[in-house]
């Protein structure tokens, strides 16, 4: 009976700890809170030559200023942020790719007065785009070297690697892929070509899958591949991004050997250009930007829902923007920074003209957050404008 | 089911959803296993009541540690892995959580050799709970959900049980030793 006794203690005080313990481990999602109620996203004000990071409120509609910088450039570098995976800090990335300058990632608190973290990057000169992967309190970042940020004592630890001039890293539930670009190899003097893994979170030691150069891809006829936009597949079988081919838009799926198909999507006309993807709570739309570049340098950007397995697509239309070549109709330099992003509760995508440069915009109103229903067989979009210069 | 993706995101990060029918569950796939099995795994419990055993605990516990492994993410891991091991963790879980309350209750254990009918039903609730979210409609959905709901509500109910008669019994415990 006493052993009883003592069996039913056990397992009581274990359901307990293991319940709570597990409560603890469930994870959750860069830009949008893990509630899906806020949002965070870049911004510049020219007038005030305040740039930083703001949040929207779902639920107040309130927009407001979490991070911002006075500058005195024209065209700023803009911060990154994302929120860490329990919601309750900011993480904001001040990356630049000019030589010399160091880059640095700030934790701030979304809520209360508590005290904020710095973390100081060796400087580099190649660029990273958010999502950042996390891991438990580690961070992780990929430049010309590969990041581990400890977000709870600060510690940062970097490792280089050897192959090529840069890294993106990727995240995928547990799982951290890299993309290892400006590839160097023997009998590719004049190639180009990229790598593709797994990075091991514990040894930052990288495990390749496979290479392919440029010389690859154009025999496949694509013209441009969107390389720092790979996104995971649902399931973590593969990769997918957005290309070129000719002057068809076009998606490139790779499987863990390497490419495994291209598909060109039955958009409504040619010259569109499409952004990094973001996939449906289902798996089966893929959500892009695209931008369809019109006379005289005017351009549409659309929200795209392209059916995975076959079907017409569909456009919400956002905004006009002005593209003035160069650099602005070369891909490499612009359709990076348009991105979308989905809520964790699938409802809503977000994109950003913010930061955009004025010359790029048609009207100065038109630089906003703008949140678009999936729930509404309408698809509402709402449009949020940037702080205002000056707000603390 | 807005109101309930509202009360699960105070327990779930809500991170890499199942959508059944195109509804959105409102908890996370590994969540599913969790709060849907556990409704399951309580009904396992009411039915057949398995008598405390060391084995039994031994094997209970078992299933609560592998969630070491893939809750931590030292492990990788698809959609149905991370469900089923939801649900492994639903059965430890409740089975732990059950034994004290139920003792109080002076309920009745069922003979040992209702241990096995015990574990088939438990291991035939993984595909089954698999197959409804692969091919259900939008009312298993909401099925789902509400099994969910009623998951979350018993483990609250046995966690405010245990948190009463647990400090009680390691009392009574400490008392005998003395």
């Amino acid at each position: 009976m006493k052993l009883r006794k003592w069996l039913y203690l056990l397992a009581g005080f274990s359901g307990l700890v293991g319940w709570l313990l597990f409560v603890l481990a469930c994870t959750g999602w860069p830009a949008w809170s893990p509630d899906s109620r806020k949002v965070l996203f870049p911004y510049f004000n020219p007038d005030s030559k305040d740039a930083g990071i703001a949040l929207y409120d779902h639920a107040t509609g309130i927009v407001t200023p979490v991070f911002h910088q006075v500058t005195e450039e024209s065209d700023p570098s803009i911060p990154f942020g994302q929120f860490s995976q329990d919601g309750k800090q900011i993480i904001v990335a001040l990356v630049t790719d000019h030589e010399g300058v160091p880059d640095e990632v700030l934790l701030l608190p979304a809520e209360g007065n508590k005290a904020a973290r710095r973390f100081m990057l060796p400087a580099s000169t190649q660029f990273c785009f958010p999502p950042f992967p996390q891991s438990g309190n580690d961070l992780f970042v990929g430049l010309s070297y590969i990041a581990r940020l400890n977000l709870k004592t600060g510690a940062v630890e970097t490792k280089e690697f050897s192959g090529g001039k840069g890294i993106h890293l990727i995240p995928d539930g547990e799982r951290i892929w890299y993309v290892m670009y400006d590839l160097e190899g023997e009998g590719h003097e004049d190639d180009s070509g990229f790598q593709v893994g797994e990075l091991n979170r514990n040894d930052l030691s990288l495990k390749s899958l496979f290479e392919l150069w440029d010389s690859d891809t154009r025999s496949r006829g694509i013209t441009h591949l969107h390389i720092p936009g790979l996104t995971p597949l649902p399931g973590g079988a593969g990769l997918v991004t957005s290309a070129r081919v000719g002057d068809d838009a076009a998606l490139v799926f790779f499987n863990r050997a390497g490419l495994d198909r291209v598909v060109t999507p039955p958009l409504p006309g040619k010259g569109y250009r499409l952004g990094k993807l973001a996939w449906s709570a289902d798996g089966k739309t893929i959500y892009t930007t695209a931008i369809a570049s019109g006379k005289k340098g005017e351009a549409d950007l659309s929200i795209a829902e392209i059916p995975v397995n076959g079907g017409p697509v569909r456009l919400t239309s956002i905004t006009r923007l002005v593209l003035s070549p160069p650099p602005d109709n070369d891909p490499e330099n612009f359709d990076f920074f348009i991105q979308v992003s989905l809520s964790p509760d699938g409802h809503t995508l977000a994109t950003t003209t913010g930061f955009l440069n004025q010359k790029n915009l048609a009207k100065k109103e038109d630089r906003a957050l703008y949140l678009i229903d999936l729930r509404d067989s309408g698809r509402k979009v709402t449009k949020q404008p940037i702080p205002q210069g000056g707000q603390e | 089911m807005d109101w309930m993706h509202q009360l699960f995101s105070y327990v779930c990060g809500q991170v890499n959803l199942w959508t059944v029918g195109g509804e959105t569950l409102p908890f996370c796939q590994r969540c599913t296993g969790l709060y849907v099995g556990g409704f399951y795994a309580v009904l396992l419990m009411a039915v057949f009541r398995p008598a405390p055993s060391l084995r039994l605990l031994g094997i209970h516990f078992l299933l609560l540690l592998q969630m070491v492994p893939f809750g931590y993410h030292l492990v990788p891991q698809g959609a149905i892995l991370r469900t089923i091991t939801g649900q492994l963790f639903a059965i430890g879980l409740v089975y732990c959580l059950s034994l004290n309350p139920l003792a109080k209750l002076k309920v009745e254990w069922q003979s040992r050799n209702r241990s096995l009918p015990y574990a088939l039903a438990a291991l035939a609730g993984l595909p089954a709970l698999l197959i409804a979210i692969q091919f259900g409609g939008p009312i298993t959905a909401r099925v789902l959900a509400v099994m969910g709901l009623a998951g979350l509500a018993a483990y609250l109910v046995l966690a405010a049980a245990n948190l009463i008669t647990l400090p009680l019994l390691a009392w009574q415990l400490s008392r005998a030793r003395s």
